[in-house]
This record gives C-alpha cells, sequence and structure tokens, in this order.
C-alpha cells in the first residue's frame, strides 16, 4: 500500500514538475520515486504493516510483492532506457513518464486485488494510460493507428471482462474472491453461469497478455509504439496480467480447473506455434518480438496449467521466474532500439551492431540467446523450469514446446547472424550514441541475465 | 622425501621439459632445447631409480580426483609396483640415451625444437601409461602415446619427396590403432559394469581376494577387448601393418616409441591384467596362437626385405609376437624380461641403424651399402653385437630370454616349441643377412657418398655402447637356475613376484635341467649354423640382395610383405569407400537433406500462411476474438 500511495504521488508531482519543462528534474523525481516506491514496498513486506488495517480491497502478500517488485524495476529501467524519447518534446516530457507511472500503480492493484472490484480498478488504470502511450507520437500514422486499434480491441475485451464478472456475481453472489472460492467449493453443483463467466473473463486474460486467437493486436500495437512503450507492454502490462491470472485461476478457479485448464493448454500450443512460425518471416525488428513474445506467453501458459496446488510457491516461482528472464531480455533489445532509432525499424538496421559497438553486440547476442533458451542465460532455466514441471503431466505438450523452442531458435539466430555480419552496403546510421543511462540498464539487465541461472541454486 | 611425493616428481620433469621446448624452443639455442630434453629424461631416470631401489610394498599417489558421482569414482592418481616401476626404469633410461643420441642425429633439422617437445611429450605420456593407478589413466597414457607417436611418425610431413608418405603413415598408424583404442575402452566400459571400479587395486583384490568374478562370457569379452588393445598398440595380427610404415618416422623415434617403448604398452597391459588373463584360458590360447603367427609371418616377411629400418621394423613385430607367445602361456615375468632384453637390444640396433643412415647420407636401401665395417668402427662393433643378440647368440642377453619363451613353448606343446624355433631360425638368418650385406662386401654406393662415410659424433657413438654393454650383460637379470643355485637367478621373477597382483599366485613349471640344457644346445646349434652359413652366402661368395625383378616366387611373397596392405585394401578399404559412396548418395543428399529441406519449407510455408492470418483489420481482430469465445464456450458445452 505504500509502494502504491508513493508511486500515485510521485506520478502527480512529476505531471506538475514538467511544467518547468526541465526534462532532467523530471527523471530525477521519477527516479526517486521509483525506488521510493521499490523501499516501500519492501518495507512493508518485511514488516508487516498493513497502512489501512480496515481496507481488505488489496493484499500485498508474497507472490503480490514478488510481482510487484519486477514491475517497479522494469519500469525504472525503461524509464531510464527511454528518457531521451520520452521527453523529446519538451512540452509533454512530464507527461509520458507520469502515464507509465500512474499505468504502473494499475499493475500494482492487479498483482494484490482481491475483489473483482479493484481488479477491474487495476485493469483499467493499468490499460487506459498505455493506450494514450501507444499513440504517443502523434506525427507518426503508425503510432496513432497502434493507440486507436489497442483501444478499440481493448474496450472490447473490457466488455467481455464485465460480462464476465456479471455472470461470476449473478451465480455467487459475490465479488470477493474468498467468498466466491467458497461459494464454488461449497455448492454441489455450479450453475453454467459460473463457468460461463469464468471462460469470459479468461478470454479477456488472454486478450491482455496477447494469446492466440486474441492476439491480432499484440503484432500491429507494438510495430506502431514507440520502442520503449513497447518494451512497457511486453514487460509490465504482461507481468501484472499474469500475476492476476495465477491469483484468479490458480486460487479462487483452481477448484474448477478442469473447465479452464484445457482451453488454455489449447491456447498455450497454438501461441506457440502461430508466435514462431509467423516471426520467421518478419523483416521488422519490433514485429518480430512482437510474434517472438506471443510464443513466450504461450511457454508460460504452459506453467499456469500445470499448477500445484499443494506447492504453490514454486509454481508462482517459475512463471515469475521466467517472465524475469523475457523482461530482462526484452529490455536489452528495447534498448538496442532506442539506441538505432529508427523510423523504418528494419531488421537491416541491425547489421553489423556487432562490429560498430562490440559491448553492446555482446548485450544484444546475450539478449537474443536468453530469449532462445540456450544456456547459460537465464532463458534457458526459464524454461526449463517450466518444462520439468510440465512433463509429468503432459509429456506431449512439452514435447510440442520443445519443437517450437527450435523453430524459435531459427529466427533468433538469424537476428544474431545480423548483428555479427558485415554490413554489405555503407551502414544508414554512422554512430551509435550510448547515453550513461543506457548503458547502466544493459549491464544491470545483461548481468542479471547471465547470473539469473545460477541464483536458482541459491533458493 | 617420501615415495608418494617422488612419484609425481617423476611426470613432472619430462612435462616441464615439453612445455619450455614446445612455449620457448624456437628461441633456444640447439643444444640448450637438446640438453634439456635429454636432461629431463636423464632425472626422471634417477628419480626412478631411487624410487626403485627403496620401494618394497606398491605405493599409490593421489593427485586428484577425476570424476566423483554415486556409480563412479575415478582418481588420477599413481601407483608404483616393481612392474610400473621397471618398465618406468627401461622408458626413461632407454629413452635417455635415445634422447641423447637425437641430439646428434637431428642436428641438422629445422624442427630440432619440436622433435624434443614430442619426444618430452612422449615419455611422460608413456610414464602416465604405466604408473597410472587404473585402467582410465592407462587409457590416457594410451592415447597421449599414440598421439605423440602419430606426431612423430609424420614429423617430416613437408619433406619434399616423402612428404606425403609420411603423413601416409602417420595417418595409417593413428587410424590402425583407433581400432585397438576402442577394443580396449569397451573393455574398460565392460570392466566398469561388472567391477564397478577401474582401480587395479580394486579390481585385483575383487578377483584374487574375494574370488568375485564376472561370468565366463563377461570375462572372454573384458579380456578378448583388452587384447584387442594390445594387438593395437604393440602391433601383432591383424593390426600389425602400420609398424613397418611407422619407420617413416625419424630413426630414434623408431628406436624409443617403435622398438622399446611404445609398442610393449600391449603387454605392459597383460601383465598388468593377468589375474583376469588367468580365468580367461580361451582368451590366452588365442593370445598365443596370434602371437606365434604374427611372429612367423614377420620374421618371414622381413627375410626379403631391403630397406635397413624395414628388416629391423619387422623384426619388431616378431618379436612381440614371440613376447605375446610367452603372455599366452602365463611366463608373464618372462614376457617382461624379454620385453627389457629385447628394448636393450632392438634400441641398439635401430640406433645402430641411425648411425649407418647418418653415415650413408639420409640412404636405407642395404643394397647400395656393404663394406661399412672399417669406416665406421664403432657403429659395427656394436650393431654385431646388437645382431648377435637379437639372435640369441650364447651369453648374451637375447639368448637367455629368448631360451625361457622356448622352454615353456616345449613345455606345452612340441608343435608351438617347433613353430617357435623356426620363427627363431629365421630371425637369426635376416638379421645374420643385414649385418653381413650392410657391413661386409664392397661398397655400392656412388663414390661420392663413400666419400662422406663418417663415424657419428660421441653423442650417437655413447648411446651405442653403452646399449651394446646392456644388451650383452642384459642376461644376468634373469638368469636360469642351470647356471647358479641360489640368490643369483631368476632376479627379474623374484623382483615381479615380490609385489606385482597376481604373479605370485602364477606357478609356472620350470623345464628340469636336462631339458633346458638340450634346448640351449639347440638353440645354440641353429645360431650357430645360421651364422656360419650366411657368413659363406654373404661373406665369401660376397653375394648381394637381388633386384625385385629377379625374385624366386617365395622371395617375392616375402618381399611384398605377404600382400598384407593389398589384402586390407581389397577387404575394407574399398567396401567402405563403396559404402560411403552409396551413403553420401542415397542417405545424405536424398534422404537427409531430403528431410531436412522439407522441414525448411514446410516450416516457411507455415509461416506464410499463419502471416496472411494477420489482416491489418480491426473489425476482422474482434471477430476473432468472437471466434475465439465461442469455440470456448462450445468447448463447454460440449464437455458439458
Amino acid at each position: 500500500m505504500i509502494a502504491l500511495i508513493t508511486l500515485f504521488v510521485t506520478g502527480l508531482i512529476t505531471l506538475f514538475v514538467a511544467f518547468t519543462r526541465k526534462p532532467l528534474l523530471v527523471g530525477i523525481i521519477a527516479t526517486i520515486g521509483l525506488i521510493g516506491g521499490l523501499f516501500g514496498l519492501m518495507y512493508e513486506s518485511r514488516y508487516g504493516i498493513r497502512l489501512f488495517p480496515d481496507y481488505h480491497g488489496l493484499n500485498f502478500d508474497t507472490t503480490a510483492v514478488m510481482f510487484s517488485f519486477i514491475c517497479i524495476i522494469f519500469t525504472t529501467l525503461l524509464v531510464w532506457t527511454g528518457f531521451k524519447p520520452l521527453t523529446e518534446n519538451e512540452n509533454h516530457a512530464g507527461d509520458h513518464i507520469a502515464l507509465m507511472i500512474f499505468s504502473l500503480c494499475g499493475a500494482l492493484i492487479m498483482t494484490s486485488f482481491t475483489d473483482f472490484f479493484m481488479f477491474f480498478l487495476g485493469l483499467e488504470i493499468l490499460s487506459i494510460p498505455v493506450y494514450v502511450l501507444a499513440g504517443m507520437k502523434k506525427s507518426d500514422a503508425l503510432s496513432s493507428e497502434a493507440s486507436l486499434k489497442y483501444f478499440l480491441t481493448g474496450s472490447f475485451a473490457t466488455g467481455i471482462l464485465l460480462f464476465g464478472i456479471a455472470w461470476i456475481y449473478g451465480s455467487t453472489g459475490s465479488f470477493d474472491l474468498l467468498e466466491i472460492k467458497n461459494a464454488i467449493l461449497n455448492s454441489t453443483h455450479n450453475s453454467s453461469l459460473l463457468y460461463v463467466g469464468v471462460l469470459l473473463v479468461l478470454a479477456s486474460f488472454l486478450f491482455k497478455i496477447g494469446a492466440v486467437p486474441y492476439h491480432f493486436w499484440s503484432p500491429d500495437v507494438y510495430a506502431g509504439s514507440p520502442a520503449t512503450i513497447m518494451g512497457f507492454m511486453a514487460s509490465v502490462v504482461k507481468i501484472a496480467a499474469f500475476a492476476a491470472i495465477l491469483r484468479l485461476f490458480t486460487d479462487t478457479f483452481d477448484s474448477i480447473s478442469g473447465v479452464w485448464g484445457p482451453l488454455v493448454l489449447g491456447v498455450s500450443v497454438l501461441s506457440m506455434f502461430v508466435g514462431n512460425l509467423s516471426a520467421i518471416k518478419q523483416t521488422r525488428v519490433r514485429r518480430l518480438l512482437a510474434y517472438s513474445s506471443i510464443a513466450h506467453v504461450g511457454y508460460a501458459l504452459l506453467a499456469v496449467v500445470t499448477f500445484d496446488s499443494v506447492e504453490t510457491t514454486t509454481y508462482h516461482y517459475n512463471v515469475y521466474y521466467y517472465l524475469l528472464a523475457y523482461g530482462l531480455a526484452t529490455i536489452i533489445l528495447i534498448t538496442a532500439e532506442n539506441i538505432i532509432n529508427d523510423e523504418s525499424d528494419d531488421i537491416e538496421n541491425w547489421v553489423g551492431i556487432a562490429r560498430k559497438n562490440p559491448i553492446l553486440g555482446l548485450f544484444i547476442i546475450m539478449a537474443i540467446l536468453s530469449l532462445a533458451g540456450v544456456p547459460p542465460m537465464m532463458g534457458f532455466f526459464g524454461k526449463y523450469l517450466i518444462f520439468s514441471q510440465a512433463i509429468y503431466d503432459y509429456p506431449y505438450i512439452v514435447a510440442i514446446a520443445l519443437l517450437n523452442s527450435g523453430i524459435g531458435i531459427y529466427y533468433y539466430l538469424k537476428l544474431i547472424v545480423k548483428v555479427l555480419r558485415k554490413p554489405y552496403e555503407a551502414p544508414k546510421f554512422d554512430k551509435l550514441i550510448i547515453c550513461s543511462l543506457q548503458w547502466i540498464v544493459l549491464i544491470i539487465s545483461g548481468v542479471l541475465l547471465l547470473i539469473g541461472g545460477f541464483l536458482l541454486l541459491l533458493f | 622425501m617420501s615415495i608418494q611425493q617422488l612419484l609425481p616428481l617423476l611426470l613432472l620433469f619430462p612435462l616441464i621439459g615439453a612445455f619450455i621446448n614446445g612455449t620457448a624452443g624456437k628461441k633456444l639455442p640447439k643444444i640448450v632445447a637438446g640438453s634439456l630434453a635429454t636432461l629431463m629424461t636423464f632425472v626422471s631416470f634417477l628419480i626412478a631409480l631411487t624410487i626403485f631401489l627403496n620401494l618394497d610394498q606398491p605405493v599409490r599417489s593421489l593427485l586428484f580426483t577425476m570424476i566423483d558421482i554415486d556409480s563412479l569414482h575415478l582418481d588420477a592418481a599413481l601407483y608404483a609396483d616393481n612392474l610400473s616401476m621397471w618398465m618406468t626404469l627401461i622408458i626413461t633410461g632407454v629413452g635417455s640415451l635415445i634422447h641423447l643420441f637425437s641430439m646428434g642425429y637431428m642436428s641438422h633439422d629445422k624442427g630440432y625444437y619440436k622433435f624434443f617437445t614430442y619426444l618430452n611429450l612422449f615419455i611422460f605420456s608413456m610414464l602416465i601409461l604405466v604408473l597410472g593407478s587404473n585402467y582410465f589413466m592407462l587409457f590416457f597414457g594410451w592415447e597421449g602415446v599414440g598421439i605423440c607417436s602419430y606426431l612423430l611418425i609424420g614429423f617430416h610431413y613437408d619433406d619434399e619427396q616423402k612428404g606425403l608418405l609420411n603423413g601416409l603413415a602417420a595417418r595409417k598408424a593413428f587410424i590402425m590403432n583407433r581400432i585397438g583404442d576402442l577394443g580396449l575402452l569397451i573393455g574398460l566400459f565392460l570392466m566398469l559394469l561388472s567391477f564397478g571400479t577401474l582401480e587395479y587395486e580394486q579390481v585385483s583384490r575383487m578377483v584374487l581376494v574375494d574370488k568375485i568374478l564376472p561370468n565366463g562370457n563377461m570375462l572372454f569379452a573384458i579380456t578378448i577387448c583388452l587384447f584387442i588393445g594390445a594387438t593395437g598398440k604393440s602391433a601383432q595380427i591383424p593390426l600389425f601393418t602400420w609398424l613397418p610404415d611407422a619407420m617413416a618416422g625419424p630413426t630414434p623415434v623408431s628406436a624409443l616409441i617403435h622398438a622399446a617403448t611404445m609398442v610393449t604398452a600391449g603387454i605392459f597391459l597383460v601383465v598388468r591384467s593377468n589375474y583376469l588373463f588367468h580365468y580367461a584360458p580361451f582368451t590366452r590360447e588365442i593370445i598365443l596362437y596370434i602371437g606365434l603367427a604374427t611372429s612367423i609371418v614377420a620374421a618371414f616377411i622381413a627375410l626379403r626385405q631391403n630397406d635397413i629400418k624395414k628388416v629391423l621394423a619387422y623384426s619388431t613385430v616378431s618379436q612381440l609376437g614371440l613376447i605375446f607367445v610367452a603372455l599366452g602361456l602365463e611366463a608373464y615375468t618372462t614376457a617382461i624380461f624379454h620385453v627389457t632384453t629385447h628394448a636393450f637390444f632392438k634400441a641398439l640396433l635401430f640406433l645402430g641403424s641411425g648411425s649407418v643412415i647418418h653415415a650413408m647420407s639420409g640412404e636405407q636401401d642395404i643394397r647400395k651399402m656393404g663394406g661399412l665395417k672399417d669406416k665406421i668402427r664403432i657403429t659395427h662393433i656394436t650393431f654385431l653385437i646388437g645382431t648377435l643378440a637379437i639372435s640369441g647368440f650364447p651369453l648374451f642377453s637375447g639368448f637367455y630370454s629368448k631360451d625361457e619363451i622356448l622352454g615353456y613353448a616345449f613345455g606345452h606343446s612340441l608343435t608351438i616349441y617347433i613353430l617357435l624355433v623356426i620363427s627363431v631360425t629365421m630371425t637369426a638368418i635376416y638379421m645374420f643377412r643385414l649385418y653381413f650385406v650392410v657391413f661386409h662386401g664392397t661398397f655400392r654406393d656412388s663414390k661420392d657418398v663413400e666419400h662422406h662415410v663418417h663415424e657419428s659424433p660421441l653423442s650417437m657413438t655413447l648411446p651405442l655402447m653403452v646399449l651394446a654393454v646392456l644388451s650383452v650383460i642384459g642376461g644376468v637379470l634373469n638368469l636360469p637356475g642351470i647356471f647358479l643355485h641360489g640368490s643369483g637367478t631368476h632376479f627379474l621373477n623374484n623382483l615381479l613376484n615380490k609385489n606385482v597382483a597376481g604373479l605370485d599366485q602364477i606357478h609356472n613349471v620350470h623345464p628340469d635341467h636336462t631339458t633346458t640344457l638340450i634346448l640351449m644346445g639347440v638353440a645354440v646349434a641353429i645360431c650357430l649354423t645360421t651364422l656360419f652359413i650366411s657368413s659363406i652366402v654373404y661373406k665369401k661368395k660376397g653375394s648381394v640382395p637381388s633386384e625385385d625383378a629377379q625374385l624366386s616366387a617365395w622371395e617375392t611373397f616375402s618381399n611384398k610383405k605377404m600382400y598384407w596392405d593389398e589384402l586390407y585394401d581389397i577387404l575394407f578399404v574399398k567396401p567402405i569407400e563403396w559404402f560411403s559412396k552409396v551413403f553420401y548418395t542415397i542417405v545424405d543428399s536424398f534422404i537427409l537433406s531430403g528431410i531436412i529441406e522439407g522441414v525448411v519449407r514446410t516450416v516457411a510455408f507455415s509461416g506464410d500462411i499463419v502471416r496472411k492470418w494477420q489482416t491489418g483489420k480491426v473489425n476482422s481482430y474482434i471477430l476473432w476474438m468472437v471466434f475465439g469465445i465461442i469455440g470456448f464456450i462450445t468447448y463447454y458445452l460440449i464437455k458439458l
């Protein structure tokens, strides 16, 4: 709760400080606020303090703290890496960062809600700033298109969600997750109202994380939005949505997993195939990353299905670790996108990066290898955790997932070859300008990716 | 220092020598590089001698643990008992002499430092082979000497005329050895399977003390696999054809690796595992007959070879066959005895031939030599001693060791004895032929070459003289009981029986004194008769080996090495080439790459299809979402 309030206040202050038209000041205040929020989160969870003891709408339990923690860290990293593009227009320097922080508040609510009311609120607080941010580059038609598409499809999904919540309410008579859970457990025969409601809620979730067949918005929106915002959608929004899925489906709706489990499994397999196969022939980096993110959602959903209600924490931990690895790698690639800073976003622009700046090239290759799941990068261990958990229940699905990893390696390696290759003609960009904030982001993410696998040994 | 501390040092010195020469050798003056390598080997010899004199019970010295998991524990440890120390003494002792010889022999070579690097590395590997405390260490050394042998055979790969041939010879040796290595490796795995360990101490305790034995088939499989390994390294039928070709290497290499040390690795392996072979009588029979066949075949081929080194090479194969006969008869100490004396006189002969070749400006064909006895006096005398020793001239070292083997063979079966005698007779024939043709008669090459003929420098003649002395007196190491009664006899026998696992449990019956005397008489008679006839044919009549075209049928058969290479070419090389062609055209080009390209095309094709799903129109996106939801609910309804 302290974190939430800190972040909200930070967002407001950032918005007002922006009137001074001093981007640096905005950046410093945002950073202080974000780190303050991080400390607030840790302080609260360490000493078990509740700011409003009588209020039960939000509950920062272990899972919530874990997910909130990386949401805040990722937002901080993204603010740093995108500091220059975000504050390019002095008139709106504060807006973008403030919107990201507001959206982060929504993400925190998404990780910690205890009733459907707060959940819906969180989802909207998370989504609406992102709709705006997607259209940040007002002069760019693609950006506006992305914003509008996201908004239209997003509102449709919201409608479905509300519809679903209404059905659930109709069958259980409550918004509170615990009461709903008890109602499901206690009734001998649950009505179809409940099931249909759960499936509608599931559909809207799958939309938010971009799983097939609710994924169509994501390539268009990812490719159209500014790189930093794309990174935000791929990491923070997705993590928050997964946190909510875990909270709802593996806790509240756990007892009816027979109904939604196979569907999620099917969606997981579809997402892997569609994501990986579509990525093969992409010629634009962000589109490629969008499809690759669809595939990664597929792998992560596999972990959601192989849920073991006895060892909840381990299992939450698998999803968490996987998303952490995915987010870190994405942030590195987003940083590279920001550094290259090219409107056309053509994959050919990546040719020869490693020859121009070997260290940047190294970080990029590390990130790609992590996404592809090559040891010793963190992504490998993430995949390993999920597959080794899933293999007991669904060996065939794991085989399919491995096959998909194989397909994935194809386009990831193609990207690596591009990064390493000598340019055939004189490259469009002469020199890569990397500011110190971006170096910090690269180093933090890169080192974490590299040692992430060994961190597993500690737990 | 205790023996445990000394053991690692033994290995360390050659390794240091190899390291220094390998890294900085190019910049060092030749004399420094050569002396360094020689000194390192000699220091090893001194350490070995110290350990040998102080060794009572076997000593194990742990270096580090290589693998430690539930089912497998592998140590890198050294193990010294009288067998391994005896081998170490031969390796470092003869090795030092040959290093010294090489300093003179290789002095005009531009790869001088490289040569000594390899040579020291070889000594290191060979020491690991004999001193390792388990079969894995043995295998490590086994491969190490294999690679050094490969590098040294092909040492003159850039020679203008014979470079390609040298390279091919090296490759042949490597590939032939690979077959044997595979056998050894399988043997080790089987051993691990049935004993759970590769440590000599543990295996021998299991077999000898606890009497835990795998069943007969398994034991046969293990021993035969070990023996296949031995046939590769020790050049026995069917894997012997690489050794004569290996003479493409510089002569000191032939002396050290392909006569005195490396080729005895197989014998060491069998003696080390004697307790296993003891319970596998069928394998022993196979060893016996393979050894016998090798001995006779190689001796026959040697009869009509005209390359001085080829004669010695086949002679080595033949002698190794003889030793395997001893192994097949379970006369392990006799085998080691003959290994020792053979190391002396064969190293002497090879170095002597090196000295001859050096004097002849690189000429190796004996038909062009002749009358060298007065021109290179020391080489002549020492070579003569070597010849007498290998032919079994009375009181020379070869006489005793060979007689022991003959004695056991006689005790086993008369047929084998007679066959061995034939082999021994042929040995004497080709050795005297070699000696007389090279050193007697008239010089047959051009005047130019004759003018250059000179005695080698001291660094080359000194090893010759030392080895000559050893070849003469080597017999005292294991005097038969017939000459002396009491403590002086069977020195090596007692030494090895003292603390080498398994050997003391084998009781070979020595033939009684009368038989021994009769057998000795036969041997002496054969040797002297051959000497007499040879001297008449080659010295008095002055006959010279005829040109290839004039050879009679059996001579051609011998001269052409009994067509072994051609046989292998038809049996193995041609079919394999045919198969690989078939597999290349059908399996690889057609099936495999068809599958792979097919997969790639399918994936790319489906990628195209999936990509077209993305229309870019929001209404179609929402339509698909609705389809998705309808799909979900349909699924629920069906399931309901």
